[in-house]
């Protein structure tokens, strides 16, 4: 049985402390309402550790259904509000509010009308990330036009942040799958611009959706991993939300060691791995010869019939003799091979021991058959 | 708070209200006609028409002519509208003041009388030995105000003084002339001289020059009239700060430029808000009684308190409504965030277009003659490093990049600018910044390096920012401002979005705003009034601008332009928003009238669009003050005052700055379906925040403000070969004109 891996206590507390300093960069009470329902949404999903935070955002869903109700427009920013908060009632595991789907579905037409302009839902990963994740909340298909803006988009350079995004977001929808590869790449492009909050960004896309798994190198992930744990404090809310829900999620995952102790750790498993595998082999060969022996005389007769002899007492005792041997044989060498598994190289004692056995178990075998 | 008081006094008329002052009868515009011609007209009588109605009355003294004297009805004076009380007061108050020895300069109706008072003459103070009939004097202005409505019904009445400054040139045009003032479209009013031979004097407006010989015989034209001759010898200029300039430096040597400060200051300390009240009140008593009809006298009251109220219910007179509340800016498209201080919300939240497709790598050009080399590595360094509290135009807006080279040229002349600008718009810069100096503005017509350089880079469809030696030589604390609000204005000029006007719960808006100017047209050799219009368009909760037009003048076709330019508008919305506007709002420079209902009536047609059309005046004759026991200050910005349900002035200037205390007057049409005032109220206040040329509150919505700024840098870069035309295409979607 391994030993199984236990946080150590450097790495609790560098992931906590990333938490913690995410937890200080949250979007505060008068941050967007997108933007807090974003949070909150995180924040459901990170898990017990940031189980506070849940409850300093869940106001924000309440605040959405007053906002909808008293001053609905189908306009990009109540379309982006009623995704994300149906996306954000959905983490938490609670009903979202009945005409929430059909009013996201009346914007999405009345914003279909709109002639492509600057400013518009097309133009802006963040907003169409929010839709799109609604829209899987509420088990609605995004519409064609819609990913066909997040394609445009997606060929435009934009913040990591808001294109990780949306590969989150169109990896929930099957018609959305043929982008999230180029998603994931416009996210993990390296752009030393401003984007300083790119680490974070990347790193909750990688711990957040399995299907963006394959088109990540581990590599990849695990430099984005451990940029963000180097990384100074997040700008922005959105991102300080997104290294709150990968943090805490990693917390309790992660280890933090020396490069010797996890070398070492590597060699104890490798090395119980290879004894292991000496030792199957062992007894799967054994087990073989051990069969051999309980059929000698029907194997006898079959050997002594392809030759046509009349007396099968010669095979008996030559077969006794051979599967004897072998078994001694296969039994020192399963031992050996777990010494060699642990760095122990047979003595040449043991060696002239395994081969006299072998001969002595043959004989033997081969005198009572 | 302390209590406010409007320049308006109160009109106690002291007669019995059964007195027959005049006559009434429905509007007959040939007799209109043949009474405004009447040469007893304003000595023996006056009228007034107003809808279907026309009041007659006759003057202290006089009498009605012979035509009218039967016609109609008897008015007495308890019956007459309030809008004719208002007017009797005006004039009363006019012959008052002449009898004080004060000159009428201007009457027209409609428009406050302008009274001319040589007294205290403040340009001394600013410029030594002063050549006679050269000052800056104090000046009067009076106008009749209906306390309540519109006035067509009885009532209440005041009358607005206000105070002004007045400069003076009393020289003969051909000094002028010799002297470099350019007297081309210059508004002229009768002077006449001893021993002048006209038979007939006229007296107050001349009309504007428009050329002859000004040591001779002059060629005038008042208004859309015939040109007319007239001896220059009996005429003088209404004369501006920069004329007087021009002419005291040609005499004293000085410079142009520290002629016009000092004059400037000398009269913004005469516009000194407390100082100016204490001048009302004494103007008060030395107003003394009016006589308004023929044995109906007056006096006034003290200047009007204004009475503060939550709303407008059975209101008798100007009502202080609540401030109008600061409205937020957005700095987010999609996800508002908001702030009411453009420049801290800036910094806050970055550009409302970050994130966005916009122009993120900006690349800039700095041009400027070998003579300004040291100031333009000032800027460029200020623009790529930043000054103080300035970042920098990278840092400042969040950009991926920012680029300044610097680029200079040997000779400071029109020829040199242009040609290095010519170059630099090759180099596929997003911007030119170009140096200049102030002493440009007083070049002579066509060869200010300024504009010449300007009209090359607008024709090239390339932004420009130009930016004095002056301005780069203030002190580090004043320039870091200064630069911030370069940086807003180039920012804007190449397309990108800094912040909007945030409007949560207007529903779907399109508001236009047509501002004026009046220019010359020497290929008409007339005055022209050309307007401009920029358009805004509520998106998403947030008014974007969305594109200037072709200025056109306000000769040709107006009605018919104003048609096309607000079908077009409409239909682009509909294209562009998927449905029609449920909303115009329309802002004018003008007084609204007819042609402009006739043209948003054409426009609209049979859809289901309301429409608002709001006069924008910034030249209302009323102003404000708050009084706090004994200290006099200007109001704060947003206070509102309600004349009438549809009538409101707004307070938008900064209280510590001179004529802060003059609002804007905002008045809706009555045949405007929209007629939600308190929401066009805030909505114009609002947009006073959007100006984009620094970060400070405009005085006037921006709309109308882009409007008159297109208007009037389209007419300054004609003449440098600038097609107007272009305003609309190529530029149309970016505020170039900023």
């Amino acid at each position: 049985m391994s030993r199984a891996l236990h946080p150590s206590p450097e790495a609790e507390a560098a992931v906590l402390a990333v938490v913690q300093r995410a937890q200080e960069r949250l979007p505060d009470r008068d941050a967007p309402l997108l933007e807090r329902l974003f949070a909150l949404e995180c924040a459901a999903r990170g898990g017990r550790a940031v189980a506070p935070a849940v409850e300093r955002y869940r106001d924000a869903l309440r605040e959405a259904e007053w906002w909808l109700d008293e001053t609905w427009e189908p306009d990009v920013p109540h379309a982006a509000v009623v995704g994300q908060a149906l996306s954000a009632a959905k983490a938490l595991d609670r009903t979202p509010t009945s005409n929430w789907p059909a009013l996201l579905e009346q914007a999405l037409k009345a914003l279909e009308r709109r002639s492509p302009t600057r400013f518009g839902i097309g133009g802006d990963p963040a907003l169409l990330a929010a839709v799109l994740r609604g829209l899987d909340a509420a088990d609605l298909n995004a519409p064609e036009w819609l990913l066909a803006d997040a394609a445009a988009v997606l060929e435009e350079r934009r913040s990591a942040e808001a294109t990780a995004e949306l590969a989150d977001a169109l990896a929930r929808h099957p018609s959305g799958q043929t982008l999230v590869s180029s998603a994931v790449s416009a996210a993990f492009r390296g752009d030393d611009w401003t984007d300083v909050d790119a680490p974070y960004a990347r790193w909750w896309l990688a711990s957040r959706r399995k299907e963006v798994d394959h088109h990540l190198s581990t590599r990849a992930v695990d430099d984005a991993r451990l940029q963000a744990l180097v990384a100074a404090d997040p700008l922005d809310g959105k991102a300080a939300a997104m290294v709150l829900e990968a943090a805490s999620q990693a917390a309790g995952q992660l280890v933090i060691a020396s490069t010797d102790t996890l070398s070492a750790e590597r060699s104890r498993e490798e090395r119980r791995t290879r004894a292991a595998l000496a030792g199957y082999r062992g007894a799967f060969l054994s087990a073989l010869f051990v069969v051999g022996l309980f059929v000698l005389n029907d194997l006898a007769h079959a050997l002594a019939s392809v030759v046509s002899a009349s007396n099968e007492q010669p095979f008996r005792q030559a077969l006794a003799g051979a599967l004897a041997a072998a078994l001694a044989f296969t039994f020192a060498e399963s031992i050996a091979g777990a010494a060699r598994a642990y760095g122990r190289e047979q003595p040449r004692w043991a060696k002239g021991v395994e081969v006299v056995g072998t001969v002595v178990a043959g004989a033997i075998a081969a005198a009572v058959a | 708070m302390g209590d406010l008081y409007l320049n308006a006094l109160p009109l106690l008329v002291a007669s019995d209200p059964t007195t027959v002052v005049g006559r009434s009868w429905a509007r007959d515009n040939g007799l209109d006609e043949r009474l405004r011609s009447s040469p007893a007209r304003g000595i023996g009588f006056d009228f007034r028409s107003q809808n279907r109605d026309t009041f007659a009355w006759a003057l202290p003294g006089g009498t009605l002519p012979a035509e009218v004297v039967g016609r109609g009805t008897e008015v007495a004076l308890k019956s007459m509208p309030a809008f004719v009380l208002a007017s009797a007061a005006r004039d009363g108050a006019v012959r008052r003041l002449q009898a004080e020895g004060l000159e009428l300069r201007s009457d027209r109706i409609g428009q406050p009388a302008q009274m001319s008072r040589r007294k205290n003459n403040l340009a001394a103070k600013a410029v030594k030995s002063l050549p006679d009939g050269v000052g800056a004097y104090t000046a009067l202005s009076v106008q009749g105000l209906p306390l309540v409505g519109d006035g067509s019904a009885p009532g209440d009445v005041a009358l607005i003084v206000d105070q002004s400054v007045e400069h003076i040139l009393d020289v003969l045009l051909g000094e002028l002339a010799r002297a470099g003032v350019d007297l081309v479209n210059v508004r002229m009013h009768w002077q006449h001289r001893s021993g002048c031979s006209c038979t007939s004097p006229e007296a107050g407006d001349a009309g504007r020059y428009l050329g002859g010989d000004p040591a001779g015989v002059v060629q005038l034209r008042d208004g859309g009239g015939d040109p007319r001759s007239a001896p220059a010898a009996c005429l003088a200029v209404q004369a501006n700060r920069w004329m007087m300039a021009r002419y005291l430096a040609s005499l004293n040597g000085r410079g142009e430029r520290d002629i016009a400060e000092a004059l400037k200051q000398a009269a913004d300390q005469f516009g000194d808000t407390p100082k100016r009240w204490q001048n009302l009140e004494k103007t008060v008593a030395w107003l003394g009684e009016l006589a308004l009809f023929d044995g109906v006298t007056a006096t006034l009251a003290a200047p009007l308190l204004v009475p503060s109220k939550s709303n407008l219910a059975g209101q008798r007179g100007p009502v202080a409504l609540p401030s109008v509340p600061e409205g937020n800016l957005n700095f987010h498209y999609g996800a508002p965030e908001l702030h009411d201080n453009a420049a801290i919300g800036l910094g806050r939240h970055g550009p409302y277009d970050e994130g966005q497709s916009r122009t993120d790598v900006l690349r800039a050009v700095i041009v400027a003659p070998e003579a300004f080399a040291g100031e333009a590595r000032k800027l460029q360094n200020i623009l790529t490093r930043g000054l103080a509290r300035f970042q920098g135009v990278k840092e400042r807006y969040h950009l991926r990049d920012f680029e300044a080279p610097l680029q200079l040229f040997p000779d400071a002349t029109r020829a040199g600018y242009e040609n290095a600008v010519l170059t630099a718009s090759k180099t596929g810069a997003d911007i030119v910044f170009f140096v200049t100096k102030r002493e440009f503005r007083y070049a002579p017509r066509g060869q200010n390096p300024y504009l010449a350089a300007k009209a090359v880079l607008a024709s090239a469809d390339i932004a420009s920012q130009a930016v004095t030696i002056e301005t780069l030589a203030q002190p580090d604390s004043m320039l870091q401002w200064s630069s911030d609000s370069v940086a807003l204005a180039a920012y804007t000029k190449v397309g990108n979005i800094p912040y909007v006007l945030h409007d949560p719960t207007g529903g779907r808006e399109l508001v236009l705003g047509v501002g004026r100017a009046d220019v010359y047209d020497p290929t008409k050799r007339g005055r022209r009034q050309r307007f401009g219009t920029s358009v805004a368009v509520r998106q998403d909760g947030d008014f974007l601008f969305a594109g200037s037009t072709t200025p056109v003048s306000t000769d040709e076709d107006y009605e018919t332009h104003m048609a096309r330019l607000l079908d077009e508008n409409i239909a682009r919305y509909a294209a562009d928003q998927g449905a029609e506007p449920e909303r115009l709002v329309i802002y004018l420079f003008k007084k609204t009238g007819r042609r402009e209902l006739y043209a948003i009536k054409k426009a609209i047609g049979n859809r289901d669009i309301q429409f608002a059309l709001l006069h924008v005046n910034r030249h209302s004759p009323l102003w404000l003050v708050e009084r706090n026991g004994g200290r006099i200050v200007a109001p704060q910005r947003g206070t509102t005052v309600a004349l009438s349900i549809s009538d409101r002035l707004l307070i938008t200037g900064d209280p510590r700055k001179p004529a802060a205390a003059h609002p804007l007057r905002l008045t809706l049409d009555n045949k405007s379906t929209y007629t939600q005032m308190d929401r066009l109220v805030k909505q114009a206040y609002g947009f006073t925040k959007t100006s984009y040329r620094g970060f400070l509150q405009s005085n006037e919505p921006s709309p109308i403000l882009f409007g008159r700024l297109l208007a009037q840098k389209v007419e300054q870069l004609v003449p440098y070969g600038f097609n107007p035309a272009s305003a609309a295409g190529p530029l149309g979607d970016k505020p170039w004109f900023l």
